[in-house]
């Protein structure tokens, strides 16, 4: 019997044309502001770490900090520092997330931004390029530092602060009942304030909820192979984060 | 259309495949941001806050309190390592109830103190964490570390820092005159109020949080001594609720909790 040889167009006319249309809705959707936005709760990679994300600022009004759980596709529970924000604004946004696929190893990256380090909005520079509502990131670990340019540095709450609270009793969003969906049962703390600024952030993140709207200026998603692409090498420094 | 080499195929079928991801990774799906599980209706402990005067008090929060304790501690070191302007000792063996309604109970008892401008300025080796949870699965056990190297600030200039804390708590002062003071006021004393540590190390002196802020920080007695503030050489804050506020309580201007160079952990 003859091989059949040649490229099978029309099969793999399904997959792209699939892939294709569906990322297209979704970035046309996102670019327009018109969507909620959710990363999947995803499992530990082969190397045993959850996606990357990076920021090179975060104003963030109603803000809290709650442990909480988050299921991982794999099924296993694992504790998580859920981050919540009634209002957010941030400077740059990457989210990488490196698999490994047979011999290849894969990264996806999301990269959003202006370019412009604009540090501090009391300042009188523009508000930073991304607007986010309600919006909640499961950590497993994050990093606030500082970079030349920047009004201050690391982690800052403004407003009364309170450190010790449950999780459920945090307000993160006015009017609803424990937006951080914390356990009712004792000992899960949680830290709160008023209004919170993040400089150079780096960290790991399980998952990212935005229920409200979110603006990415300058959206891009790129895959590559060989194991570079990711937002961040060293948590430690302020070198590659995004603008 | 040409045709590809199996390897060129592989790769087209790759890159449909992580197309096709990406859209399921950035599509829009039901968010948990607003999620309305859990309750509500936590215990509630009503607590009053200094108002920078003496024991007085002016206004109060009525927080759910978790119930996990959070160790703030940096080692001893001869030089200052922390600086608070004024302290009260507000009240030992207070009741505070955690979110599910029991008293919560540290060994020292239940002890309400506060700060004014508190701010840590030559420290890299301090942390705050807690092992809060340890319960059984379903829910995982869980450590919670927060990690500032350099100078952070949990209350800062003018603002008004309410901590309760577990009694047997410590803070190390490193200037001799405040040591003798407070260690003759307690052998003189015969206040019944309780003496938990005092340990001499290095020419310096612990005092353990109830000996110090019953004998030592009456108003007046740091002017007294000619000091602006304590000079703190250590300290271990078994922390179990905590707020920073204007003496009012209401929110203080500016960023009352700074962590610069800051790594959170959790494990």
């Amino acid at each position: 019997m003859d091989e059949r040889r040649g490229t099978r167009w029309g099969r793999a006319s399904v997959p792209i044309g699939l892939g294709l249309v569906s990322i297209g809705a979704a970035l046309t959707a996102i670019s327009h502001q018109v969507v909620a936005l959710d990363f999947t709760v995803e499992n530990n990679n082969a190397n045993g770490e959850p996606t990357r994300f990076a920021s090179s600022a975060i104003y963030a009004q109603n803000v809290g900090f709650g442990m909480t759980t988050a299921k991982l596709q794999s099924g296993t529970t694992v504790p998580v520092l859920r981050a919540g924000f009634a209002t957010a604004r941030l400077d740059g946004l990457c989210v990488s997330r490196q698999e490994t696929i047979g011999p290849l190893t894969v990264t996806l990256t999301l990269r959003s931004g202006d370019g412009n380090l604009a540090s501090n909005p009391s300042s009188g520079t523009t508000w930073p390029d991304i607007a986010a509502n309600n919006a909640t990131f499961d950590l497993r670990q994050i990093r606030g530092m500082q970079q030349s340019g920047q009004a201050s540095n690391g982690i800052n709450l403004n407003g009364l602060d309170e450190i010790g609270i449950s999780t459920q009793d945090i307000q993160t969003t006015p009017g609803l009942t424990n937006p951080l969906a914390g356990p009712s049962a004792a000992n899960w703390v949680g830290i709160s304030g008023t209004s919170a600024t993040f400089y150079s952030v780096k960290g790991y993140l399980y998952d990212a909820a935005i229920s409200g709207n979110i603006a990415l200026p300058k959206l891009s998603i790129t895959t590559g192979t060989g194991g570079g692409g990711q937002c961040w090498s060293d948590m430690t420094t302020t070198t590659d984060l995004p603008q | 259309m040409r045709d590809l080499g199996p390897r060129q195929q592989r790769n087209l079928v790759l890159i449909a495949l992580l197309l096709f991801l990406g859209s399921l990774l950035f599509t829009p799906q039901p968010s948990t941001a607003n999620g309305t599980s859990g309750t509500a209706s936590c215990t509630r402990t009503s607590l009053a806050l200094w108002n920078g005067s003496g024991t007085s008090t002016t206004g109060s929060v009525n927080p759910c309190v978790s119930g996990a304790m959070l160790d703030l501690t940096f080692p001893f070191n001869s030089t200052t390592q922390a600086t608070i302007n004024g302290v009260a000792l507000i009240g030992c063996g207070q009741t505070v109830k955690d979110a599910a309604g029991d008293t919560i109970s540290p060994a020292g008892g239940m002890c309400h103190v506060a700060f004014n401008s508190f701010l840590v300025t030559n420290e890299n080796a301090a942390v705050l964490k807690t092992n809060g949870w340890t319960g059984a699965a379903p829910s995982p056990s869980y450590n919670l570390s927060i990690n500032p190297s350099g100078n952070f600030t949990i209350g800062g200039n003018n603002v008004l820092t309410d901590l309760w804390v577990d009694g047997n708590s410590t803070l190390s002062i490193n200037d001799g005159s405040l040591c003798a003071l407070a260690s003759y006021i307690e052998l003189t004393s015969s206040s019944s109020a309780p003496c938990t540590t005092t340990i001499s190390k290095y020419g310096q002196c612990y005092q353990g949080i109830k000996t110090l802020f019953v004998k030592v920080c009456a108003p007046g007695m740091l002017q007294f001594l000619g000091l602006n503030n304590f000079p703190i050489a250590g300290m271990d804050l078994k922390i179990y609720y905590l707020a920073t506020h204007n003496g009012s309580g209401g929110p203080p201007g500016g960023s009352s909790v700074q962590l610069p160079n800051t790594t959170i952990t959790v494990s």
